[in-house]
């Protein structure tokens, strides 16, 4: 397996196999993966975290990102400063989200719906960006947006296909296929405080508690 | 079978077959529901719950995930994790198992070739490897055990499902209808694939140059060629492995291709394609030439539910709802009149005249173009012309509008006269032309109408670099393959090389939902061979170059254009 971790780590340098270098490698770490199969027992991640996508288990990583000078479009058409945005005292809950994704995007749209209101009392920011400008238009997040009872505190953002991207690497976010796109959400305190990096579905309790816990952590 | 999608393919066997299999369904439904004294089940009201979430009472089902999130089945309807297909999807890591009925309705081993399928779908997290490497075996689904699943989020030997999965609120007789469906989803292979061969047809319609025709043939022929080659090569030494004889190989079959030539008038189409696809069912539509209106063969396609890939046209249809089948390169002329708008707007055009034919080509972006700028600030006077367009005419027509800006959606050879005009400072600024209804750059204008000439460009700029162009160029020429159409080839080549892709993930499922599922999965997968800046797709997506640049003539730049917008998607 060591093959297919390392290539996966370093989407580039993945890409420029080829295809057929690619293919053969692929079918290489399936065949040995499969052999494999059998002895299910030892199951050892790398990293240390929980299987994703079960509401139980999702990761926390604490990191500081740059957040980089880009001017994105919101869901109304207007431009907005993403670094303005963001440079707000209160808290800010952030997710790379795109509106035809069919598993997780609803799914975690669908959390933070059901979060903000829980968090009705509180000032929290929300922002979801989408990974798909090109199709991701103003209107469309609009309609996205309106799924799910989405107020003037969430925020949905689009833009330049380059701008974009600059966003999701700066996130550590940035996937070739959208369509590999994994469920990730921010949490930040306020402005100039590290990011908490949730990876993984959660349920609204726990997203709730996590903004919580952190909210009221001493300096 | 498939009682509910019921391809008129098998008009008389197959309805046959279908109908009696539903009747045999329903008469099981009835005996059970009589004793609960309710309504037969039906699996078209369960195919509703299925694709959109819509309950028999018109209400959206209502359901829980992740413990504690209330949500609807407007965007939480089985299709949209389990997909149309029902096999599934692997979106970010979280793996969707297969709910198809032969799925469902038998034991779940531990399955190598369906692992295989799962894995190779692409390159995934750890996460998902640790789940595939769970075979979660379980004895088949019953009708009680698939209600507890539903509803409670138990499989049968009582594990807990995973928390997305969400736990709906069925009434008896809703999950009565669900379950009909169910029972019916991808049991049985789609038509166009037998045990040696899977079929495929390219619709050419009447109109097309014949040189254009040849040129796509040759790249058809050719990636055929290759194709069955290296799948001859593969069969005759499977010798990499025990299993890979059995799961991988399974899904090689030689690839066959007809040329559907269409004739005569496009209401006639409709009946033509019907002779055509009793003749030779086919599993789907590749590539294409089209002159004029792409609806017919559209409308065929969905009715057929039969995939259409990628053809070449500036008319498909883009009216919504989009097509399930219908799979598109581009707006064509309609994404230009967008995009033109989008422009127009940006730039403060004051007073556009427009001037197009009746002809469609003509008309629907005409039609699009006033649509998009109404209630703008640009006013628009427009004229629908007939017959040929002498200097007199344009002299006559702007000294009467005064425009400050014009579009005309016509040819280069009604638009040449215009260069006739002497060229006043009076005039209108800027003259926007369609590339598409040109086919060219137009050259050897005088300076003076040059100068104000803009053309809609909905491809990549010439003399950009698309890493993928020089693989497939190469391609060609190895294969000595004029490049005498680069776009229409290019395009094929593309059609053709997704094709490859999907059907290699989709292993011997032969469905056609699952097949455009994996299209619209692969098309971001760097396949672009470059007429296009980029190429993307997504569930439900069926246009794949999304945007299109404004440019003026620039006699010294790549290609003799220069553009003056960005990449506008409107
Ligand atoms: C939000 C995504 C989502 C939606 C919507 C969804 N499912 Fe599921 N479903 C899943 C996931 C994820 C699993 C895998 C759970 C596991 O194995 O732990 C699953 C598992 C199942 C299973 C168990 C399969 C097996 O082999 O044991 C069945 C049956 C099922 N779903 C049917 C449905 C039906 C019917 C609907 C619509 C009424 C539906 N699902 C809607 C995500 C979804």
């Amino acid at each position: 397996m060591w093959l297919f971790t390392r290539f996966t780590s370093q989407p580039g340098r993945w890409r420029r196999l080829g295809a057929p270098v690619r293919a053969g490698a692929l079918l290489l770490c399936t065949l040995a993966f499969l052999a494999a199969v059998p002895s299910q027992h030892q199951h050892h991640h790398h990293q240390q975290q929980h299987p994703m996508g079960s509401g139980e288990h999702y990761s926390r990583v604490r990191t500081s990102y740059r957040v980089p000078d880009v001017t994105l479009v919101d869901r109304t058409g207007a431009t907005v400063s993403l670094r303005k945005l963001l440079e707000v005292d209160e808290p800010v809950l952030l997710q790379f989200i795109f509106t035809t994704c069919t598993t997780i995007c609803p799914a975690m749209s669908a959390t933070f719906a059901a979060a903000r209101q829980e968090l009705a009392g509180d000032r929290v920011r929300m922002i979801s960006i989408t990974i798909d400008p090109h199709h991701d238009t103003p209107e469309r997040l609009q309609d996205y947006a309106s799924r799910y009872g989405a107020g003037p505190g969430w925020f949905f953002l689009t833009g330049e296909l380059d701008d974009i991207q600059t966003v999701q690497k700066a996130f550590d976010a940035f996937w070739v296929n959208k369509m590999q796109h994994q469920p990730r959400t921010y949490l930040r305190r306020s402005s100039g405080e590290p990011w908490l990096r949730l990876s993984g579905l959660l349920s609204s309790a726990q997203l709730v508690a996590e903004q919580e816990h952190q909210e009221h952590q001493a300096e | 079978m498939n009682g509910v999608r019921g391809r008129p393919s098998r008009r008389w066997v197959g309805r046959w077959v279908a109908g009696l299999t539903l009747h045999l369904l329903a008469l099981g439904a009835v005996s059970l529901s009589a004793v609960a004294g309710q309504p037969p089940a039906d699996p078209e009201i369960g195919q509703r719950i299925y694709r959109q979430g819509i309950l028999p009472s018109g209400e959206v089902v209502r359901a829980t995930i992740q413990g504690d999130v209330e949500v609807r089945g407007s965007q939480f309807h089985c299709a949209s994790c389990h997909r149309r297909s029902g096999f599934g999807s692997s979106e970010g890591g979280v793996y969707v198992p297969p709910v198809t009925a032969p799925r469902l309705f038998a034991d779940r081993l531990l399955d190598r070739a369906e692992l295989f399928r799962e894995f190779y779908q692409e390159v995934q997290p750890p996460s998902f490897r640790a789940r595939v490497r769970d075979p979660r075996v379980r004895p088949a689904y019953g009708d009680a055990s698939l209600a507890v699943a539903l509803r409670q989020g138990r499989d049968p030997t009582g594990r807990e499902l995973d928390p997305l999965m969400p736990r709906y609120r069925l009434s008896d007789e809703e999950m009565a209808h669900l379950v009909a469906y169910l029972k019916t989803l991808g049991a049985e292979p789609d038509p166009g694939v037998d045990e040696g061969a899977i079929h495929f047809a390219t619709v050419v319609t009447p109109g097309v140059d014949p040189a254009e025709l040849g040129a796509l043939r040759a790249v058809l022929d050719g990636y055929l060629r290759r194709k069955n080659n290296d799948t001859r090569g593969q069969l005759a030494h499977p010798n990499h492995s025990p299993w890979h004889r059995d799961d991988f190989l399974r899904g090689y079959r030689e690839w066959k291709l007809e040329i559907w030539q269409l004739e005569g008038p496009s209401d006639s189409w409709s009946e033509q394609l019907d002779t055509l696809y009793r003749q030779r069912p086919v599993f789907a539509l590749l590539a294409g030439l089209g002159v004029g209106d792409w609806g017919e063969i559209h409308r065929f396609c969905e009715r057929r539910e039969l995939p259409c890939l990628f053809p070449n046209t500036d008319l498909p249809v883009v009216t919504s709802p989009p097509g399930d089948y219908s799979l598109y390169l581009s707006k064509g002329l309609s994404g230009e009149a967008e995009a033109l708008a989008h422009y127009l707007q940006t730039n403060r055009t004051l007073r556009l005249l427009q001037v197009y034919r009746d002809s469609e080509a003509s008309s629907r972006p005409a039609g699009v173009l006033r649509a998009a700028l109404q209630g703008g600030a640009t006013e628009l006077v427009e004229r629908k012309v007939e017959g040929e367009l002498d200097a007199a005419f344009w002299r006559d027509l702007i000294a009467e509008v005064k425009p400050t800006d014009l579009v005309l959606w016509l040819g280069e050879s009604e638009f040449e006269a215009l260069s006739l005009l002497p060229q006043s400072s009076a005039g209108p600024r800027r003259i926007y032309l369609s590339f598409a209804l040109l086919g060219e750059v137009p050259r050897g204008l005088p300076p003076e109408l040059s100068s104000k000439v803009f053309l809609t460009y909905p491809f990549a700029l010439p003399g950009r670099e698309i890493p993928r162009r020089y693989r497939v160029r190469a391609w060609l020429r190895s294969r000595r393959i004029e490049p005498t159409h680069p776009r229409v080839q290019l395009n094929a080549y593309f059609a053709l090389s997704i094709t490859d892709h999907a059907l290699l993930h989709m292993l011997e499922n032969f469905s056609r939902d699952l097949f455009v599922e994996s299209v619209e999965h692969e098309a971001e997968n760097a396949l672009n061979p470059g007429v296009f800046p980029h190429l993307s797709l997504g569930p439900g997506q069926r246009f794949a170059s999304k945007g299109c640049y404004i440019v003026k003539l620039s006699p010294q730049s790549a290609g003799g254009i220069e553009a003056v917008s960005g990449w506008i998607v409107p």
